[in-house]
């Protein structure tokens, strides 16, 4: 079993305080626990503080495009299902320039556990307002509050198909190990969104704020996750100012490499590429054109 | 000598299309090679679209300076193209769809009522065209027992009973022909015996046949005009061997993927055109910072911006080349036909693992889509290589460092849930293991590595893609071309030697690294150089400029009206220059 010191990579670069730290440590402690190998961990980062978590564990690491990570990380499940394949992000990527492979990739339910780090600010480039910010945010591109309606990546999750929804927040490690133990396990995609406070530019979205926001569904009484019209019911019946957070949804469905007859054993890196062991299909393809 | 052309006019939605197809297959069948142009709207119905098929004794890539037959399904196929029948060419209009029509002097008309004869005895209009193609098999004596393998084949599975009706729309037309015009003047069509079999195919397909026996088995694509058939053929071909495809939601996804797929280990494609291309920008530069092996496939069609979707066009020439932002090592290839297109596509996956960068299949509308015969693909010319890659080894689990700085510049690399398996990929800057860097020391290694790669890819391309010289090298004038020009080019030269007058073309096979010594010694070679390209602001003129210097002697040639220049409009180019 791999050590935490073994999955440790560089020093993160992250502000004192920040909220990344927290699902840090406690995807570093899910993946000890879940007994994973660190080279079969396909860990795919967009742009962001968030992007540079790849530099800070000792897994496969990915740093890709902004809004772009889950594309590659559902190719790379695709090609090689025996990869534990994880998709991080930051509220821009996922909810700015790549909504639309945030649908997709939760319709399409290959087996990747998106993380997106929602903190409702664009922290990197110093301080911008983000489509999760609330709505009055004053930040640098929105000195006079923010005016848009911030997007609920919960109701955009299940709206797009997802078989698993979770929101967790950097500020209760334990709780956060365990839905990220959930969401990796889960066959088919699993959104993991973690609140996740930037304290250098986010005044508002504190840890005080979101421990003020947040309904943990485990102590409502008769939530369940996998029925999904009481789901529905609920997240419409909640407040608006509520944040709810656990495990908010789930369901057991055949992932696509399932549907599409690929498993560890056989699958497109597993298998013979090679010429010699292909000679006579590759020629039976071709007289096809005769 | 046998070199004739059938064109095809209709309604789009009316069986242009499939007439044409069934037409090229009977003849390509009688032993003759075959080249279809597509002239078709960007439209699903309605409009007009036409066909032509071009037949001759021995390969052609060019079309057809006149018409042997044409076949009317509408007015607008008489109106648009009496003037280019060939002086003793037929019209044949199919007079159940077409009730009236103007008989321009000179053309020898034709008349069948096949539409009507179609409802009229099968019951379906659908029946139509094999009504035509019998009547045709009658005109010029096709081989009738040829023509009804091909009808089953392509009608097979539709069941024996709408095979059987074919056979009987094959009897109506021939009929009809024998009892109307029986004492017609037709060059009879003999059938060839082959020692070796042909096949028929567009360049789209031949590229996904490529990437197969390349051993690609990952393919992500978005549909556009001229490049969705390789999304087609390959949902189908893919799962056969292993493969998977996704159709994603955008181009942008779509390569993306396909580097994620590639790091993975896995030979990955994609094929756009110009909007989609546009799109894939970022991650081109991506791919080239991150050192992942990339094929892309960008088939031309007239811009710019949605343009003309059906028409073809070389005017991406540049943008291809200089696509992606930064600096890094890329490599531009550039088939002329399908069957070039199959061979240069392993090539290509070759080069993109063996110099670990993205390599762009240039080809263009009418290369994806027009119907060629080619020989039989040898799979004993293909070679498969798959570049430097780390050794399996028990070293454990530390981080392997992905861009070790070697001497040729390119480092093994890894795979994700092998041993070494952990490793950094990344588009920032960065040192040997993948981390960041931004000190000026740490970007010129890095960068120097990179661009020392460019060694490695010319000699490969010089080694197997050297530009051809076609026609007699003591020649004063030479040509400069690449891709589907090469054809009416080849055809224009020939026609000029029969004038007395020398030309020799350069085709370039490769655009990118350019090939400077090719130019530079063609055009010292030459007391004139013609550059002929398909876009309107000179494109290659200005590489090959860039490459032998501005002279008199370098002029360009363009043409940028969505159509393949005829070997007539080359030829007539020239001697304008000369």
């Amino acid at each position: 079993m791999v050590t935490e010191k073994e999955l440790m990579g560089k020093t993160p670069q992250w502000c004192p305080g920040c909220g990344h730290f927290g699902l840090l440590t406690a995807l570093r402690k899910a993946i000890i626990e879940l007994g994973y190998d660190p080279k079969d961990v396909f860990l795919v980062s967009g742009i962001g503080c968030s992007g540079r978590i790849p530099y800070y564990i000792k897994v496969v690491g990915f740093h890709t495009l902004h809004g772009r990570p889950i594309p590659p990380a559902t190719a790379a499940k695709l090609v090689n299902p025996k990869l534990k394949v994880i998709a991080v992000s930051g509220d821009g990527d996922a909810f700015a320039i790549g909504t639309s492979h945030f649908i997709h990739g939760a319709r399409r339910n290959v087996g990747v556990t998106y993380i997106v780090l929602n903190n409702m600010i664009y922290g990197l480039t110093t301080g911008q307002f983000s489509p999760t910010s609330p709505i009055g945010l004053k930040t640098k591109t929105s000195p006079r509050g923010n005016l848009e309606t911030p997007v609920d990546g919960v109701k955009l999750a299940l709206a797009s198909g997802a078989t698993l929804v979770a929101r967790g927040f950097s500020g209760d490690i334990s709780k956060l190990v365990e839905l990220l133990k959930i969401a990796l396990e889960h066959k088919g995609f699993s959104y993991v969104e973690v609140l996740s406070p930037c304290v250098t530019f986010n005044r508002v979205a504190t840890y005080k704020w979101f421990k003020e926001h947040m309904v943990d569904v485990s102590t409502i009484d008769g939530y369940d996750p996998k029925d999904d019209t009481k789901v529905y019911e609920f997240l419409s019946k909640l407040p608006r100012d509520k944040i709810p957070v656990g495990l908010l949804y789930i369901k057991e469905d055949k992932s696509l490499e399932e549907k599409l007859g690929i498993s560890e054993e056989k699958s497109p890196f597993t298998q013979d590429k090679t010429l010699e062991s292909n000679k006579e299909k590759y020629l039976e393809v071709i007289m096809e054109y005769v | 000598m046998v070199d004739m052309s059938i064109r095809i006019g209709g309604v789009a939605g009316a069986g242009v299309s499939v007439t044409a197809l069934i037409l090229a297959r009977i003849l390509k069948e009688h032993g003759y090679h075959i080249q279809t142009f597509r002239d078709i709207p960007s439209r699903i119905r309605g409009g007009h679209t036409s066909e032509t098929i071009r037949i001759s004794d021995k390969p052609s890539f060019s079309p057809p300076s006149e018409i042997n037959l044409l076949i009317a399904f509408d007015r607008d196929s008489i109106t648009k193209y009496s003037k280019m029948m060939a002086k003793d060419g037929y019209i044949l209009v199919d007079i159940g769809t077409v009730k009236s029509y103007d008989k321009p002097n000179g053309a020898n008309f034709l008349e069948i009522p096949a539409s009507k004869l179609a409802k009229e005895k099968l019951g379906s209009d659908l029946y139509r065209n094999t009504i035509i193609v019998g009547f045709i098999a009658e005109m010029y004596s096709l081989d009738k027992s040829t023509i009804r393998g091909v009808l089953s084949r392509i009608y097979g599975r539709k069941g024996e009973k709408i095979v059987n009706y074919n056979f009987e729309a094959l009897e109506i037309g021939a009929n009809y022909y024998k009892s109307h015009y029986k004492e017609l003047k037709v060059n009879k069509i003999k059938k060839l015996s082959l020692e070796t079999k042909r096949i028929l195919l567009t360049g789209n397909d031949a590229i996904a046949l490529g990437a197969i026996v390349a051993g690609c088995r990952f393919y992500a694509g978005y549909p556009i005009t001229p490049a969705t058939q390789i999304l087609e053929r390959l949902v189908n071909l893919m799962p056969r061997f292993g493969g998977v495809v996704i159709q994603t939601e955008d181009e942008i996804a779509a390569v993306n993927a396909v580097i994620g797929a590639a790091i993975a280990g896995v030979r990955s494609m994609t094929a756009t055109s110009g909007p989609g291309f546009s799109l894939m920008s970022e991650a081109v530069s991506l791919a080239g910072m991150a050192e992942v092996p990339i094929v892309l496939v960008n088939s031309n069609r007239a811009g710019p911006s949605t343009g003309m979707p059906t028409k073809t066009e070389q005017s991406d020439l540049l943008f291809t080349i200089f696509q992606g932002h930064g600096e890094f090592p890329k490599v531009v290839i550039a088939p002329v036909n399908a069957e070039e297109a199959f061979y240069f596509t392993v090539d290509a996956f070759n080069l993109a693992d063996i110099c670990q960068c993205p390599v762009v299949i240039f080809v263009d509308e009418f290369i994806s889509h027009g119907y060629q015969t080619a020989p039989l693909f040898n799979l004993d010319r293909i070679r498969i290589e798959n570049g430097k890659v780390a050794e399996t080894d028990n070293t454990g689990d530390d981080l392997y460092p992905r861009y070790k700085l070697t001497d040729d510049g390119i480092s093994p690399r890894a795979f994700p849930g092998r041993t070494p398996g952990i490793f950094i990929t990344t588009g920032l800057e960065h040192d040997e293991y993948g981390y960041p860097v931004e000190n000026e020391e740490a970007r010129v290694k890095m960068m120097d590595k990179r661009l020392k790669k460019i060694k490695i890819i010319r000699e490969f391309l010089e080694k197997n893609m050297k530009s051809e010289i076609i026609g007699d090298p003591s020649s004063e004038i030479g040509l400069i071309v690449f891709g589907s020009v090469r054809g009416p080019a080849v055809e224009a030269i020939e026609l000029l030697a029969k004038e007395g007058i020398k030309v020799k073309i350069l085709r370039l096979k490769y655009l990118w690294p350019f090939p400077e010594k090719d130019v530079e010694e063609f055009v010292k070679n030459s007391k004139k150089v013609i550059v002929i390209e398909m876009n309107s602001t000179g494109q290659l003129y200005q590489l090959v400029k860039m490459t032998a210097g501005s002279s008199d002697k370098i002029v360009s040639v363009k043409k940028y009206d969505g159509r393949l220049f005829t070997p007539q409009q080359i030829a007539k180019e020239i001697k304008k220059v000369i």
